[in-house]
């Protein structure tokens, strides 16, 4: 299957299968697409499909046309199982000494690593805080307005996309992202509020102002 | 797709979130902000003065403490899990300043323990810091230490173990004459 047809069969499937009240099967759907993809993408990164990010981050968007407000939650988690698998694949230390030496695979590694480094770290990076970001406003506004279970359901939800994205920030910002990571964390003015290191506001906690 | 400027709170309003997943997730990725970070010990050491976390960690500690003690005598298998996430970045956190403070520890073993850091690290501005901020952490560390759990007393041990080590000889075999005649008062009022 060609590049252009693949990326709106993900889409469709997904959207379709997030409609069914079981999600199971959009759960294992998802697991296999970003297991398939991750080795599609190590095979033809760079040289055949240079926009593989590009264009995972335009399904992630909400369409124009649709009513939602945010970010594609089952795309969202797509995308994070694929920058999970990839960085385990070629940068997770431990999972590479597991394996038996493989020069091929060495050098494969060290190609993937320096491509997305010099092309497309930085917008994964900003992909995965502002989807973060996104989601803990969500958990925030579910928490306080909560009670149904239907908004029960949307929290869980939201909680899931938040915890994978934290993953997916964790599995690379020890590699080669971190100079882009630490860049964004000092630019800026930033305030860290009181009461979002105690999650019961009647201790005493350290407040902690930063300003850059 | 932007970041935003509240990169840092966000990672420190998951770290206090209700979410046990969540908090464990985020505890996980600062500690690897911190012990793979930056390879200047100038850059390192500003990251580390911007995350400001012996101070978030220290305030995380209490609470959790707080909140152990407050509840039931049944063991929360996941806050324990989450204290001892903590004890794992505080213990990341600790490394790497020592690492910066290259630090020589004495301690004075008069009536009241006196702790010092000293540095030899040729960069003198960095090892000060360093030390200084090693300094405040180091009761946070005793707090995990007495942790009545040993997964979670563990956890900082790589870091005791560090800091024990740039005692000197002389100093241990004091500190050793001093445990032994405390020991000995102690058994000559139970005879």
């Amino acid at each position: 299957m060609d590049q252009p047809n693949l990326l709106p069969l993900v889409r469709s499937k997904l959207y379709y299968l997030s409609l069914k009240p079981d999600s199971r099967y959009c759960t294992v759907l998802r697991n296999k697409f970003s297991h398939t993809l991750t080795l599609f993408f190590l095979c033809t990164y760079v040289e055949q499909w240079s926009t593989f990010f590009t264009d995972l981050f335009i399904l992630i968007r909400p369409a124009e046309s649709s009513s939602q407000p945010t970010y594609n939650r089952h795309i969202s988690l797509l995308f994070f199982h694929i920058v999970l698998e990839i960085s385990g694949e070629v940068a997770d230390n431990m999972i590479k000494s597991a394996r038996t030496y493989n020069a091929v695979r060495n050098t494969r590694d060290a190609r993937v690593r320096d491509a997305v480094r010099e092309r497309d770290a930085a917008r994964i990076n900003e992909a995965v805080l502002t989807i973060v970001a996104d989601g803990t406003e969500k958990m925030s506004r579910l928490r306080k307005n909560g009670g149904s279970s239907e908004s029960e359901r949307e929290l869980d939800g939201v909680v899931e996309v938040v915890d994978w994205g934290i993953r997916t920030f964790g599995s690379y910002v020890g590699m080669s992202m971190v100079r882009c990571c630490v860049f964004m964390l000092m630019l800026g003015f930033f305030r860290l509020d009181r009461h979002q290191l105690d999650r019961h506001s009647d201790n005493r906690a350290t407040v902690v102002y930063l300003i850059i | 797709m932007t970041v935003t400027p509240t990169t840092v709170p966000l990672l420190f309003t998951l770290l206090s979130d209700t979410s046990l997943p969540i908090r464990l997730a985020t505890s996980l990725a600062l500690l690897r902000i911190v012990s793979k970070g930056l390879k200047e010990p100038e850059d390192k050491l500003q990251l580390i003065k911007v995350l400001s976390l012996g101070q978030v960690i220290d305030a995380l500690e209490t609470t959790t403490r707080t909140q152990r003690s407050a509840g039931s005598s049944e063991i929360d298998e996941g806050e324990e899990s989450y204290r001892e996430a903590l004890g794992r970045l505080l213990n990341v956190l600790g490394l790497e300043l020592a690492k910066l403070a290259d630090v020589c520890l004495h301690v004075s073993f008069d009536s009241s323990f006196e702790l010092t850091l000293y540095q030899e690290n040729a960069n003198e501005k960095i090892s000060s810091e360093a030390s200084g901020m090693l300094t405040h952490i180091l009761p946070v560390m005793l707090q995990f230490m007495a942790d009545e759990y040993d997964d979670t007393c563990s956890t900082i041990f790589p870091l005791l173990s560090n800091l024990l080590s740039g005692v000197s000889t002389p100093l241990i075999a004091r500190g050793l004459v001093l445990i032994l005649s405390i020991v000995q008062t102690q058994s000559e009022d139970i005879v």
